[in-house]
C-alpha cells in the first residue's frame, strides 16, 4: 500500500470507527441520569469509546500488511489500550471541559465560541489517548509521539467540527453522527500526516507481489522477514528467513540515521548489489532481502 | 423544665419569623470537585438590612437542582455538610481597588476643592487606614491597587498591613492623560493579583464614576491596552475564572457605572452606595462581615443531563437564591426517544471493517515493466507523453535516450533516438532482460554499461528513478 493509499485507508478506518461509536455513544448518554456520578459516567463512556475506537484503529496495521492474525491481535490490543486510553482521555477531557466551561459560561459568545472551544479541547485530550494506541502496542516512542500529536490535532479539529455541526444541524443526533465521523476521519488524517513528518523515511517494495507497498520507518527497530511477527512481512518471496534483517533508527539532534543489519550471518542483506552484514543507509539505496528489493527514500 | 422548653420554642419561633425577612444570596458555587466526588459547594450569604444574619443551622436551608429555570423542575438534593463562618479558619484574600481618576480629587459633592482633606481620595485613604486596623484575623490578606487610565498595583494580597498603609501614601494625583476611568480593564488586571492565591477571594472596588475608555475618547491607542475596549463581561469572565467575588462601592455624588452592579451580582458580590466618610467606613466593614459570615453548604449533585445546572438555595422554605454551574459532558445532551434501529450503523461499521480486512493489497499478476517513480520531468514514449509505467515486451527493444533533458523512450524501430542511449532487450539465451548503454549509467547506485537486469533493479537516468520489474505470474 502506497503512502497516499495508507493515508486514505487510515481516514476510512477513522470514519468507520466514528460510525461504530456513534450508536454506542447515543445509547450511553441516554442513560446518564441512571449513573451514580460524573466519575463513573465518564469512566463508562471512556471505556466504550476507547474499546471501539482502539479496536478499529488496532486493525489498521494487520489490514495494510494483509496479515489476518495481526488484525485479530490488533483488535484485542487496540481495544485493551483503547479502554485505558479512553478512560484516561475521557476523564481528562471532562475535567478540562468542566474547568473551561466555568470560565466561558459567563461569556457573551458562550454558545458560539466558548462552549465549542471548551468541548473541543476535551475532545483533543481524548484524541491524544486514542492516537497513542498503536504506539503503545508497538512499544514505540516515535509512534507514541506521533499518536500524541496526530491524536491531539485530529481530536481538536474533529472536536471543533463536531461542535459546530451541532450549531449547523438542528437534529442533534445527526449532528453528533456527522461530528463523530469527522472526528474519526481527522484522527486518521492527522495521525498519517504526523506519521510522515516524524518518520525516518520510507521503505518501498520494488518488485514481486508486494510491489508498490511503502513501509513508514517510525519506530526504533523495524524487523523484516517472512514471519507474521515482523514489522515488514515479506512472505511471497524466496530466500527470505523468518526474521531476516532489522532496520535500526537512531535519532540525532536534527537528523535520523537508519542502518540495516542482517540477523543471520549466512544470509546477509544486499545493499546496492553488495553483500553487507551491517550498513548505514543513504537515500536511494537499493536493499535486497531474498528476492525482495526495497528502495530507501525520504517522504 | 416545661417552661424552659416553652421559652426555647418561642425563641426559635421568633427567630424563624425574624429569618423570614432575611435576604439570601449565593456568593459562589464551587463545582471544582464535581468530577471527582460528585460534590458541589455553595457559599451562601444571608443578610437582613445589609447585616449578616447569624445563627442559622442546616435545618434552615434546602438545596435544589434543576436542568431548567422552571420552578416545577427543581429537585431537592441532600446537604452533605454545613459550615458557618467558613473562611475564618483559612482567612480571606481581599484586593482593595481604588479609583484614582481626576474626579476623585473633587469633594463629596463633586466640586474641586483646595482642601486636600475633603477630597474623595483623601477620605478613601483615611477609611482604608481605619479598615486595615479593624482586620483582626491574622490569616486575612489584603492587597492594594489603584486605577484611572492605567492600572497600578501597589501590593498583591499580603498579611503585612503596614506595607499597605505605606503604599496609600504613594498614590499620586493623576496627570491629564491619566484622568480616565478604565473600570473593566482594571478589574481584569486585578484578577492577576490572585493567580497564586487559593481560598476565598474578593475585590472591593471603590469608584466615583463610570467606565470611561481612554482610547475611544482620545482617539488614540492606549499605551497598555492598545485599541482594545474591555467589556464588562470580560471582567465577569476573569473574576469567575479565579473564583473572585466583586464588591462595589459607589462613592460620592454623580453618575455611576451601570454595569458595576451587574459585575458584582454575577460574581456573587453586591453593590453599596456611600455618600459620606462614615458610610464608606461602614461599607468596608460590612463587606468583610458578609464574607466572614457566609454559610458553606456542600451537597451531592444530580446526574440529570444539562449544559447548565441551576442551583436554588431556599431559606426557611421562603426565600430563594439561584445560581448555576457548568455541567455539560463531552458527548452533550441525549435526544428524546430512542430507536432500536441505532444498531444498524453499528452493524454497518462492522461489515465495512470485515470487508476491508478481506482486501488484499498484494498484486496477483503483472508483466515486465519499467516504473517511473519520480513525478518530475517528462517521459516521452514513442513520441507521445508517457505514463508512470511502461510495459516491456520480449520482442521489441526498449531504447532510453541519455542526455536530452527529457526521458525519451522508444520501442518503435522507426523512431530513432539520437545520441547516447541505453537499450533494454530480452536475451533468450540468458532468459533475462539485459541492459546495454553507450556510456555508463547508474543501476542500484553503481555505474554500469552492461547488466543482466534483476527484478527491482533501480536505474537512475536523467534524474529519473526507473525501476525494472520482471512482473509476477498469476497464482
Amino acid at each position: 500500500m502506497s503512502l497516499a493509499m495508507r493515508r486514505m485507508f487510515l481516514c476510512l478506518i477513522g470514519l468507520i470507527a466514528g460510525l461504530a461509536v456513534w450508536p454506542i455513544a447515543e445509547t450511553a448518554i441516554k442513560f446518564q441520569a441512571n449513573f451514580n456520578s460524573y466519575l463513573f459516567f465518564s469512566i463508562f463512556l471512556g471505556l466504550v469509546f476507547g474499546l471501539f475506537m482502539g479496536g478499529f484503529f488496532g486493525t489498521s496495521e494487520g489490514i495494510t500488511l494483509s496479515i489476518k492474525r495481526r488484525i485479530l491481535t490488533g483488535i484485542v490490543t487496540g481495544a485493551i489500550i483503547g479502554i485505558l486510553g479512553g478512560i484516561v482521555g475521557f476523564l481528562i477531557g471532562q475535567a478540562a471541559l468542566f474547568l473551561l466551561g466555568e470560565i466561558f459560561v459567563s461569556s457573551s459568545t458562550f454558545k458560539t465560541i466558548g462552549f465549542p472551544v471548551a468541548r473541543s479541547i476535551g475532545w483533543a485530550f481524548l484524541g491524544i489517548f486514542i492516537g497513542m494506541v498503536e504506539g503503545i502496542r508497538a512499544k514505540s516512542r516515535i509512534k507514541i509521539k506521533t499518536g500524541i500529536l496526530g491524536g491531539f490535532l485530529g481530536g481538536l479539529v474533529g472536536g471543533l467540527a463536531l461542535e459546530y455541526m451541532r450549531l449547523l444541524i438542528d437534529d442533534i443526533m445527526i449532528a453528533r453522527m456527522v461530528g463523530l465521523l469527522i472526528f474519526g476521519l481527522f484522527i486518521g488524517l492527522f495521525y498519517s500526516i504526523v506519521e510522515s513528518k516524524l518518520s525516518a523515511g520510507v521503505f518501498r517494495v520494488l518488485n514481486g507481489r508486494s510491489k508498490g507497498k511503502e513501509f513508514i520507518l517510525n519506530q526504533r527497530r523495524v524487523k523484516i522477514g517472512k514471519s507474521a511477527k515482523n514489522d515488514i512481512v515479506i512472505n511471497a518471496y524466496s530466500n527470505v528467513l523468518d526474521e531476516h534483517a532489522m532496520l535500526i533508527i537512531k535519532e540525532h539532534k536534527n537528523d535520523k540515521e537508519v542502518s540495516i543489519k542482517s540477523l543471520n550471518a549466512t544470509f546477509p542483506v544486499i545493499v546496492n548489489d553488495v553483500k553487507k552484514d551491517n550498513h548505514t543507509l543513504t537515500i536511494n539505496d537499493v536493499v535486497q532481502i531474498g528476492t525482495a528489493k526495497f528502495l530507501y527514500r525520504f517522504i | 423544665m416545661k417552661i424552659q422548653k416553652s421559652i426555647l420554642s418561642a425563641f426559635l419561633f421568633l427567630f424563624s419569623i425574624h429569618a423570614w425577612a432575611a435576604n439570601v444570596r449565593i456568593a459562589q458555587i464551587d463545582s471544582s470537585t464535581l468530577l471527582l466526588n460528585q460534590k458541589v459547594k455553595a457559599y451562601v450569604s444571608v443578610t437582613q438590612g445589609g447585616i449578616p444574619f447569624k445563627g442559622l443551622t442546616k435545618k434552615n436551608f434546602k438545596v435544589f437542582e434543576s436542568v431548567t429555570k422552571k420552578n416545577s423542575d427543581y429537585k431537592e438534593v441532600p446537604i452533605i455538610s454545613f459550615k458557618k463562618g467558613t473562611d475564618n479558619e483559612r482567612g480571606i484574600n481581599f484586593l482593595l481597588l481604588v479609583d484614582n481618576s481626576g474626579s476623585m480629587y473633587a469633594n463629596l459633592s463633586g466640586r474641586y476643592t483646595g482642601s486636600i482633606a475633603q477630597r474623595r481620595i483623601a477620605i478613601a485613604k483615611r477609611v482604608i487606614t481605619t479598615f486595615l486596623k479593624s482586620v483582626k484575623n491574622p490569616r486575612d490578606k489584603i492587597g492594594l491597587a489603584v486605577f484611572n487610565t492605567y492600572y497600578t498595583s501597589f501590593s498583591s494580597p499580603t498579611g503585612n498591613k503596614v506595607e499597605i498603609e505605606q503604599a496609600l501614601d504613594k498614590i499620586k494625583r493623576p496627570n491629564k492623560e491619566q484622568y480616565y476611568t478604565e473600570i473593566y480593564a482594571s478589574l481584569c488586571m486585578a484578577v492577576d493579583e490572585f493567580r497564586s492565591i487559593k481560598g476565598r477571594k474578593a475585590i472591593i472596588i471603590l469608584s466615583d464614576g463610570r467606565n470611561d475608555y481612554y482610547s475611544a475618547t482620545e482617539r488614540k491607542s492606549h499605551k497598555v491596552f492598545g485599541k482594545k475596549l474591555y467589556k464588562y463581561t470580560e471582567s465577569i469572565k476573569s473574576c469567575l475564572q479565579e473564583g473572585i467575588s466583586v464588591f462595589a462601592i459607589n462613592f460620592g455624588a454623580g453618575r455611576k457605572d451601570n454595569y458595576l452592579p451587574v459585575i458584582a451580582n454575577q460574581t456573587g458580590g453586591t453593590t453599596f452606595n456611600a455618600s459620606s466618610e462614615s458610610a464608606l467606613g461602614l461599607m468596608y466593614r460590612r463587606i468583610v462581615d458578609l464574607i466572614i459570615n457566609e454559610y458553606q453548604l456542600t451537597y451531592k449533585a444530580t446526574m440529570d443531563p444539562a449544559e447548565l445546572k441551576h442551583v436554588r438555595i431556599r431559606l426557611n422554605n421562603r426565600n430563594n437564591a439561584d445560581r448555576y454551574y457548568f455541567s455539560s459532558t463531552i458527548f452533550g445532551l441525549p435526544v428524546e426517544g430512542f430507536s432500536p434501529l441505532l444498531i444498524l450503523p453499528f452493524l454497518l461499521a462492522l461489515l465495512l471493517l470485515w470487508l476491508l480486512s478481506k482486501m488484499s493489497f498484494d498484486r496477483t499478476k503483472g508483466g515486465p515493466a519499467l516504473d517511473f517513480l519520480d513525478g518530475s520531468g517528462t517521459v516521452v514514449f514513442n513520441g507521445k507523453k508517457g505514463g508512470a509505467t511502461m510495459p516491456l515486451t520480449g520482442s521489441a527493444k526498449t531504447v532510453i535516450g541519455l542526455g536530452s533533458g527529457k526521458t525519451m523512450i522508444s520501442t518503435d524501430p522507426g523512431l530513432k533516438i539520437k545520441g547516447d542511449n541505453a537499450t533494454i532487450a530480452f536475451d533468450k539465451t540468458k532468459n533475462a532482460y539485459v541492459l546495454n548503454a553507450t556510456r555508463p549509467i547508474k543501476v542500484n547506485n553503481k555505474s554500469v554499461q552492461t547488466k543482466v537486469l534483476q527484478s527491482g533493479d533501480v536505474l537512475n537516468i536523467e534524474g529519473k528513478t526507473i525501476v525494472f520489474d520482471k512482473g509476477v505470474e498469476e497464482k
